[in-house]
């Protein structure tokens, strides 16, 4: 029981610290909407299948909506 | 170096990589949807998300099993490392590009950025690497007994 102490301390540490981690915060992305507006979306709702297509377009509202990283058209989010 | 050296010290960085496995796959988990979605963002691996979801953090998990297990703790060692390899190559293919992606690794190691990230895999694979070196060096030892002339112990296990 004693050689096996360390991993136990390990495995608790591991257990407990994993327990009190809270999903990571994702990173904002940016579309404009139809009246060319800058409109904000979680990150994590982002899931744009790479391809051929250098940028990332997502159907958003039943719109597809090309994503940017940040409010600018000259920072697209690229994918491949 | 002495054997209770030795072997206090293999120990202790099979508990790190135990800590540090067990932690990331738990976490990776847990809350494997933001696991998923976060590697959906790398071109690289994008198309297997769906597959790496799964096998990353069930190879963590098993690889902190096989380091509990002093049988198996060698191989979960070789298996830490390798994986430790993959990881390095990843993160330095990522810190190499223009593109900033977000970190898809698990819990309170993305809040170290990838230049962080890179260190600290470095720092692991090079201890593992040093580990296993020292494992194989310290197997080849034996001790033969003075009056019988047969070896009375071998690594770790006694010859009876």
């Amino acid at each position: 029981m004693k050689k096996f102490s360390l991993f136990i301390i390990a495995a608790a540490i591991a257990i407990g610290f994993s327990a009190f981690t809270s999903p990571k915060s994702s990173t904002t992305y940016y579309y404009q909407d139809s009246s060319n507006q800058w409109q904000s979306i979680d990150g994590s709702l982002v899931s744009c299948i790479p391809g051929t297509v250098n940028n990332c377009f997502e159907t958003i509202n039943g719109t597809s909506r090309q994503i940017f990283k940040s409010m600018s058209t000259s920072d697209p989010l690229k994918y491949n | 170096m002495t054997r209770k050296f030795m072997t206090r010290y293999i120990d202790c960085v099979a508990a790190a990589f135990v800590l540090l496995y067990l932690y990331a796959g738990l976490t990776k988990t847990i809350h494997n949807a933001e696991f998923f979605h976060a590697m959906l963002h790398s071109p690289s691996i994008a198309k297997y998300a769906n597959l790496l979801s799964v096998i990353i953090p069930l190879s963590e998990l098993t690889l902190a099993l096989l380091l509990f297990i002093p049988k198996t703790r060698f191989i979960g060692l070789i298996g830490a490392t390798l994986l430790m390899l993959s990881f390095t190559v990843y993160t330095i293919s990522i810190y190499s590009s223009s593109h900033p992606l977000p970190c898809t690794c698990g819990g309170i190691i993305q809040q170290l950025g990838w230049s962080g990230h890179l260190i600290l895999n470095i720092t692991f694979l090079i201890t593992a690497l040093l580990t296993i070196i020292l494992q194989i060096r310290f197997n080849d030892f034996m001790i033969i007994s003075r009056s019988s002339r047969k070896p009375v112990e071998y690594s770790r296990q006694t010859i009876q």
